[in-house]
């Protein structure tokens, strides 16, 4: 059946090489559909209950959308005229773009410590700077340990201040939202029916080409807030931060390293093809597969409306190294037979290649889209769907590979022969040599390598920093950490409190119980290392106590002065802190993305002890927002990871149970796959690189590579035990001489190619290339060494029988 | 103005109900020593944290003395802070205020600070301030501040030369002397007299035994009582009060409407306030409590002698 259609392929060639253009051509169309969607609720379980809290709770306290620009005078004080009148017209300048509200900042904040007394009559726009043009000391004064604004507007050390830059919500958005957050607040007590799924599709529809906009208006405001600080940074040094910017800033890292590195990659591959083939064929025909393979795929993807997440989105990097080691596979095999048959024509060839090679790569491609499907069952959203993807992306690159390459060369003429540079050969002899002598030290050395791996994934964790994303000698990075150290931290956490049902009092605003139950709890959260700024109603009772000279308030007076106070000031006040209508408190803080060895985890199961040692009880609080969320995400994967393991190693062994007929080689052939996996994951922890959203898919890669491999050389062993007067020794020796090289091959190319990534400025970048990279070596490595000694071991010639010894790996 | 005769007559009769009714009730309660206990808050005055950090203690902000009849005490039997064992008589007095102001005293203040242009009503207030500064010193002088004492028999001098009257104050403006209220209350406190018991007074409202007694005796011994003769005393007199309560009259009102049980409130508002000012002496520097609050909570102690400004007082119809 292959040799009628490795015929009808060579037949067509023509006809499938039109075909394949039209598909290119439908492909580029539709993959302009394709969407990246790097938002954090893609990496949620659908319906996440921990998402939609935060949804909730950020609809209740409304906290604004805002960026801060750090301002950090080089030769004068903070609190003098020059700051002032630098600051005025930064904040002036920026104040007119049309998305900006406001621009708090020293200078126009309402200085309320300076009323004198608590008075009901509160004008607070008369207590600004603005005002009254208060001098540098007395300012200096005003903002030495303020209650509200030391770390939000002014640093501990008094030598930068913040404007903070508040933006103007987008109404019809909001409206979306909060219309599809009102649906989905069912989930938090219930299900929801498949009409609210229905009705809240739709609504994500609607607010997606808002969404879209909005995304290019951020973009357009931050380049503009850039150009209009540059003219003040010859007195002052002036720093953008905030979440928004640092998601900014690693969109625009991530393009420009896309661009660099994809192109510096592309080049390296070329260049490699080159210098082991010698023929520019074998380097255009790879390079045309890989292509044509990621843009089907990219096509089809538009088609099917899948998305790439942060997790998937690694997806075009694993196709290029897959396709890549099909095609040389095939080249390697076409060289060889090249080489042995100097008359046959080039259709026979390719002929016979696609015959050998048709099995093999086929099989490579189900088993590792199997590995992939099992992905399926983990039961995260966007694991799920990076599942889907691969399969897809197998499918497409094992059908481009099998088709393109026979077909290409059916159009060629034979030309020249070739054989394989006397380096590879050297190296290919060394290794079988290596191999066939020294069984024991291997499986020894694997052994030892193994129990390493397992302590080493023991140590693994997952860590989340945005920050550590950037190398530490950018500038992106100084600037971003300036603010994260001095203003208050980056990635926002809050607490929830609901007020229990006997500490609410029908004529108070809030009982003194509640404001020291939440004072205690903000006095723990001030002294973790990570907690930046935090804000509560506890802060303005302490400027409360501040102006009526270090004398507490009574629970009454709290109540009369909140009565008193014109609403839209409370609002404007509390209004973030204090919902009186749902009983519920808010404690906002943001975690310092920069504190040294931070382990989110533990900090998160501190700070649930401490709040049990403070008696509050675990139903009357909740901790929201994304520090949460990328911890509950990163922390679900994580755990998956073991589970998802399990089962793609299950997959795999039946997968290749299917394939090779035999128990004993379907164990055998996933040990190395298994050993790949978990040495590289090993490695990881011994290095103390923890998993993040971006590293947590490189197990699947690692295994996606081994599995590869470890195909082809089994493939090919088993066929060469099928020959005459050939013993276990013998077939490795002429396995090597064939896949070997292929292996060595795809291996060289796909190391080194990766490997540049470790020049980026984008730590994932850098750990991704390097992993990669090392997964590559240790996969060539096992399958290379350990694979034949086991197969030597255990796989004998059927002709002469098999010991039925126990085998275990 | 057509009100102020019923207002007069109001006044005089409510003071001589008062003073009757102090004579009567300080004859059996008013020397009474305040028992420790009475005084501690029931919160604590120091909240102790058990955390990871190990076990801290921070000062509240925000504090509560338990009040009879609360939902506190229904639910656990904490101890009370404070009692109000003249209830039966306060309730009456109380009802009868509410009425008086909300008929009489809101509209005749409401319109009053329409009429009268903040500046007047600015001179207004420095002249019934200035007129009291002997009353100042004195009371400083009983409790032992000689210096500010001094102060305000300088601003009295000051005020009621330069300032016309009294009825600008450059003392403050031009001298940098800060005005520093100290009545007969804040002696009696500082000699550790206790504060008897919560009491309405009639028009003049929350109060209690000790305050009381110290507002009808300053009433006496007012120096406009030696500069100028019945009825134009009381007339001066009852114009003063009315003119502090003026401002406020909004607030009591809002504050009026927002609760179901007022006399509950305003009773609880003053008792509490009282505690608290009793409980954290603003001058005393020397005092333990305040000792502890600095470190991390980041609060200094007031900078300034500026003397308390009981931001309760905005609530009192006084």
């Amino acid at each position: 059946m292959t040799a009628s259609i490795a015929n009808f392929i060579i037949r067509y060639a023509k006809l499938i090489l039109a075909l394949f253009v039209i598909a290119g051509g439908l492909a580029a169309w539709s993959a302009q559909q394709f969407k990246i969607d790097a938002s954090a609720d893609t990496l949620l379980i659908k319906n996440n209950k921990m998402f939609v809290q935060t949804q909730v709770m950020n609809e209740r306290f409304s906290p604004q959308e805002f960026i801060l620009v750090a301002y950090k005078p080089k030769d004068h004080p903070v609190f003098s005229q020059q700051s002032f009148n630098d600051i005025q017209q930064i904040s002036s300048e920026i104040k007119t773009l049309p998305r900006v509200s406001e621009v708090t900042n020293i200078l126009n904040v309402p200085l309320l410590s300076l009323s004198g007394e608590l008075d009901p009559d509160l004008k607070p726009d008369q207590l600004t700077w603005q005002a009254n043009r208060y001098s540098a000391d007395k300012m200096r004064e005003v903002f030495t340990d303020h209650p509200l604004f030391t770390d939000l507007l002014v640093n501990k050390d008094q030598t930068a201040t913040a404007m903070q830059i508040v933006f103007k919500p987008n109404t019809e958005l909001r409206d979306i939202q909060s219309k599809i957050i009102a649906i989905q607040q069912k989930v938090l007590d219930g299900q929801l029916s498949e009409q609210d799924e229905q009705t809240i599709d739709k609504l994500k529809k609607q607010a997606e080409p808002i969404e879209e906009q909005l995304k290019k208006v951020r973009q357009q405001e931050i380049k503009q807030i850039y150009q209009i600080i540059e003219p003040f940074k010859d007195d002052a040094d002036l720093f953008l931060g905030g979440a928004y910017v640092l998601g900014q800033q690693m969109i625009d890292i991530i393009q420009s390293d896309l661009l660099v590195f994809g192109s510096a990659i592309g080049l390296a591959i070329c260049l490699i093809l080159f210098v082991l083939f010698r023929k520019i064929r074998w380097v255009v025909l790879p390079l045309l597969c890989c292509g044509l393979s990621v843009l089907l795929t990219v096509g089809l993807f538009g088609l099917l409306d899948f998305r790439a997440t942060v997790i998937s989105s690694n997806f075009i990097a694993l196709q290029l190294i897959l396709t890549l080691a099909v095609v040389v596979h095939l080249i390697v095999e076409f060289r060889q037979l090249e080489e042995q048959d100097k008359e046959a024509s080039q259709q026979s060839l390719l002929h016979q290649t696609f015959i050998n090679k048709f099995k093999p790569c086929l099989y490579a491609g189900i088993t590792t889209s199997v590995g992939f499907a099992s992905l399926l069952f983990s039961g995260i959203q966007p694991v799920v769907s990076f599942g889907w993807m691969m399969i897809v992306a197998m499918g497409v690159s094992i059908s481009v590979s099998l088709l393109l390459f026979p077909a290409v060369l059916a159009s060629f003429k034979r030309k020249g022969d070739s054989h394989e540079s006397r380096v590879s050969q050297y190296v290919v002899s060394a290794i079988s040599h290596f191999t066939l002598t020294n069984p024991t030290l291997i499986v020894l050395v694997t052994l030892v390598v193994s129990g390493g791996a397992i302590f080493g994934i023991m140590k693994l964790n997952v860590e989340n920093s945005f920050l550590n994303y950037f190398k530490e000698s950018t500038q992106v990075r100084t600037e971003l950490e300036f603010i994260d150290r001095e203003f208050g931290g980056s990635t926002p956490l809050d607490l929830i409190y609901t007020i229990p049902e006997n500490e609410r009092r029908d004529d108070l605003v809030l009982s003194a119980k509640t404001v020291q139950t939440l004072q205690k709890i903000q006095h723990v959260m001030r002294q973790y290392e990570a907690t930046g700024n935090i804000t509560s109603v506890v802060n303005f009772t302490e400027l409360a106590k501040k102006i009526n000279k270090g004398k507490p308030l009574t629970e009454y007076e709290l109540t009369v002065i909140y009565t008193l106070l014109d609403k839209s000031l409370t609002e404007q006040l509390l209004g973030a802190y204090f919902d009186p209508e749902n009983n519920q408190l808010r404690i906002s803080t943001r975690i310092q993305d920069s504190t040294v060895n931070f382990n989110r985890a533990e900090f998160l199961k501190t700070f649930r002890n401490d709040l049990q040692m403070l008696d509050i009880a675990p139903d009357s609080y909740s901790l929201t927002n994304l520090f949460v969320l990328y911890q509950d995400i990163l922390q679900r994967l994580f755990s998956s990871q073991i589970m998802t393991l399990g089962l793609v190693f299950g997959a795999l062994t039946l997968v290749l149970l299917v394939i090779f007929r035999s128990i004993k080689v379907a164990i055998i052939a996933v040990i190395p796959n298994i050993l790949t996996t978990l040495v590289i994951l090993g490695i990881m922890g011994w290095l103390g690189i923890a998993l993040d959203l971006m590293t947590i898919t490189i197990s699947a890669i690692a295994m996606g590579i081994a599995v590869d491999d470890t195909i082809h050389f089994v493939h090919r062993y088993l066929e060469e035990l099928n020959k005459e007067n050939t013993d276990g020794s013998k077939a490795i020796k002429s396995t090597f001489k064939s896949v070997g090289y292929a292996l060595i091959y795809t291996t060289t190319i796909i190391a080194v190619g990766f490997s540049l990534l470790s020049f980026s400025d984008f730590v994932p970048s850098i750990l991704f290339g390097l992993l990669t990279c090392l997964a590559m070596v240790l996969a060539f490595v096992t399958d290379t060494t350990l694979l034949p000694v086991l197969l030597r071991k255990f796989v004998h010639p059927k002709s002469q029988k098999m010991s039925p010894v126990s085998e275990k790996g | 103005m057509p009100i102020t005769p019923i207002l007069n007559k109001i006044f005089v009769s409510s003071i001589f109900c008062a003073t009757l009714f102090l004579s009567a009730c300080s004859s059996n309660t008013t020397p009474q020593p305040i028992p420790k206990a009475e005084t501690t808050n029931s919160v604590g005055s120091e909240l102790v944290v058990k955390s990871s950090h190990g076990t801290q203690t921070i000062e509240p902000t925000v504090i509560s003395y338990v009040a009879p009849n609360s939902e506190q005490t229904t639910k656990n039997d904490t101890q009370l802070a404070f009692d109000d064992p003249l209830e039966f008589i306060n309730r009456p007095i109380f009802a009868f205020n509410d009425k008086l102001f909300e008929y009489i005293l809101i509209p005749a203040a409401n319109g009053y600070t329409k009429v009268v242009p903040d500046p007047v009503r600015t001179s207004v207030g420095h002249f019934f301030g200035n007129i009291r500064e002997p009353l100042n010193a004195l009371n400083q002088l009983f409790q032992g501040d000689i210096a500010d004492s001094g102060k305000s028999v300088g601003r009295f001098l000051i005020n009621s030369t330069i300032g016309l009257l009294g009825f600008f104050d450059p003392a403050t403006a031009w001298f940098e002397i800060n005005e520093n209220v100290s009545t007969i209350n804040d002696t009696l406190v500082n000699y550790d007299v206790g504060y008897g018991s919560y009491l309405v007074l009639p028009i003049l409202g929350q109060s209690d035994l000790r305050n009381g007694f110290s507002t009808i005796t300053e009433s006496i011994f007012n120096p406009i009582q030696y500069a100028t003769e019945n009825p134009q005393t009381l007339y001066i007199q009852s114009y003063g009060g009315f003119h502090a309560f003026a401002p406020q009259a909004p607030t009591y009102e809002k504050l009026r409407s927002e609760t179901d049980d007022p006399y509950v409130f305003f009773r609880n508002l003053y008792m509490q306030s009282m505690l608290r000012d009793q409980q954290f002496p603003v001058e005393d520097t020397g005092n333990k409590l305040e000792q502890q609050d600095t470190k991390k909570v980041g609060l200094q102690q007031g900078e300034n002698e500026h003397n308390v400004d009981d931001d309760a007082s905005a609530s009192q119809p006084e």
